[in-house]
């Protein structure tokens, strides 16, 4: 799930910060001084330290902000980056914030970052709507001279990812605004740009910019746009808790027999091959009796961060129950051909996966179970184990009881290989 | 190939001004290296991470256990390089940071210290001492003549 932005962690601040801000943040927070320190935290944490946010301090970036930004997004594409200075707009940055912003801001600067749909998460991993079939985009109006609100619905159930856009295209086309922009912070605006903060509640969705605006007409649109930016988030977290499992941050099971049908049509179309692995932890209830829930809590989220690093773009990670796991490999390459056999570069991928599981160190488990863990598997390929997502399921599980049969610590592929 | 050379073939990363790319793709092809070069330090330390993650990756594949190595040319024109030195000492132990000092590679022991192992170490002349002022030093009691 490279790319996914809605796991949940701790706020690393680079530089210096203003002490109230700092004890101001809900826990945990994490404070280094140079980017070196950040890249090195960023590149070590563990799963349960996981960061969703690094906010850096203007002042211990260069001049040109591109090689810090882009250091940080090399060793975690995931992390959100808030640039906190004075003037200086970062468009590298995911969000500009001022230094002397409050914890509610810069949360809900962040919150408003992960609610958009990323460069990554389009090109690389997955676009929710995209895979659970939401977005159709034949549905939208594409006159977008006529909007209303009808419009704003319309957009918000077939294609979220065009939200913002669209509700800045009704308000050009509403008020006679030479200039309109829904930012981040105020110091992303014009000069000259008038701004109110879209605020609907306690929650903080940026602020609307406005030039040839009167005072009134700006109070008066940016509640209006809150309302709505409000709904969007909703809804968007409400896709997520529907189809992410909160634990580990993998998809579940409802995920999984949505994607895995979707996959499966897009593979018999393109004549090719989809792979699916179910594999579990052996003997997980024992690590829970022994070295208690929280324990076992820490090895489901270092497999799920561990798995990620070996699968490539396009597969998905799911929790489908306490320790059972399916990984749905959508393989980008080229069509099979007649007489061809399973994809080997999948056997290679799990292969790895079951031989750093037993390398995996987890610090709960202390020093002498380092390498104690293993996991049995079993994948299954349509086309050549099953045409649906039912006998593709039902053959990677067989594989896997199989597995458990001949002694745990295997995966088993199939007869074919 | 010599030892040195051998000891140095596993992949690296170079941290070197852009100015002085030719000085990287010339240590490279002499000792044999892989390099992903990097013009800046933030750079290079995110690689140099990148690096240490595939290696651990692999390990589970590998019989010898290889480390990350970090080679530093001409990098008194960079700056914040001493942080970055710092940084990976406190975060990734396990990488050898070296720099190229008059055409070798010189790995730097000390935290942020870059050592010329190539210099001479000085010679410094002193008096000399008798027998009673060095037992005076040594065990800061004037030396027993035998009788």
């Amino acid at each position: 799930m490279t790319g996914n932005r809605d796991a949940r962690g701790a706020y690393l601040f680079a530089g210096t910060f203003d002490d109230e801000l700092l004890s101001s943040m809900e826990p945990p927070v994490r404070n280094v001084h140079t980017i070196f320190d950040a890249i090195g935290e960023l590149a070590t944490c563990s799963a349960a330290d996981l960061v969703e946010a690094v906010v850096l301090d203007e002042s211990i970036m260069r001049p040109d902000s591109t090689a810090s930004i882009d250091a940080l997004r090399r060793v975690d594409p995931t992390t959100v980056i808030v640039v906190a200075g004075k003037k200086t707009h970062h468009p590298q940055a995911d969000a500009n914030i001022s230094k002397d912003t409050t914890a509610a801001r810069l949360c809900s600067a962040v919150i408003n970052v992960k609610s958009q749909p990323t460069e990554t998460q389009l090109s690389g991993d997955m676009d929710l709507d995209v895979v659970l079939g939401i977005t159709d985009e034949t549905k939208l109006t594409r006159d977008t001279s006529t909007l209303g609100d009808v419009d704003l619905v319309r957009v918000l159930m077939h294609a979220p990812a065009q939200f913002r856009e669209t509700l800045v295209d009704l308000l050009k086309q509403q008020t006679d605004w030479t200039f309109c922009a829904i930012l981040d912070d105020h110091t992303c605006a014009p000069e000259s740009a008038q701004v109110a903060p879209l605020r609907y509640g306690h929650e903080e969705h940026g602020i609307l910019a406005a030039i040839g605006a009167t005072e009134n007409d700006l109070t008066r649109w940016s509640r209006w746009a809150a309302c709505w930016l409000d709904l969007a988030r909703r809804q968007q977290n409400l896709k997520i808790l529907a189809y992410q499992d909160e634990l580990s941050g993998a998809w579940n099971r409802r995920f999984l027999r949505t994607c895995l049908t979707r996959e499966l049509q897009i593979a018999r179309d393109a004549r090719r091959h989809l792979t699916v692995m179910i594999f579990d932890i052996d003997d997980f209830k024992h690590y829970n009796d022994r070295w208690g829930h929280d324990a076992g809590d820490e090895i489901i989220r270092e497999l799920v961060k561990l798995l990620r690093t070996i699968i490539r773009k396009g597969d998905h990670v799911c929790r489908i129950g306490g320790d059972e796991f399916a990984v749905l490999f959508c393989d980008p390459e080229s069509p099979r051909e007649a007489g061809s056999s399973h994809p080997t570069t999948i056997e290679i991928l799990a292969k790895r996966f079951r031989e750093q599981v037993q390398q995996a160190r987890f610090p709960k488990l202390g020093h002498e179970a380092i390498g104690v863990l293993s996991i049995s598997g079993g994948l299954a390929t349509f086309p050549w184990d099953g045409m649906d997502v039912e006998s593709i399921l039902l053959k990677a599980d067989q594989r896997l009881l199989q597995s458990k049969r001949q002694g745990k610590n295997a995966i088993t592929i199939g007869n074919e290989s | 190939m010599t030892a040195e050379k051998n000891n140095l073939t596993a992949r690296c990363v170079v941290l070197v001004p852009l100015d002085r790319i030719d000085a990287a793709h010339h240590a490279a092809q002499k000792y044999e290296l892989e390099p992903s070069i990097e013009h800046e330090p933030a750079l290079a330390m995110a690689e140099i991470c990148l690096h240490v993650q595939h290696l651990r990756k692999n390990q589970a594949w590998c019989e010898t256990q290889q480390s990350a190595h970090l080679v530093l040319i001409h990098t008194q024109e960079l700056p914040d390089v001493e942080q970055l030195i710092v940084a990976i000492q406190k975060y990734l132990p396990t990488v050898k940071i070296s720099e190229l000092r008059d055409g070798r590679i010189i790995e730097i022991e000390n935290c942020g210290a870059v050592v010329d192992m190539l210099g001479e170490l000085p010679i410094v002349q002193s008096e000399e001492v008798d027998a009673n002022e060095l037992s005076m030093l040594l065990d800061n009691k004037p030396h027993e003549v035998e009788e």
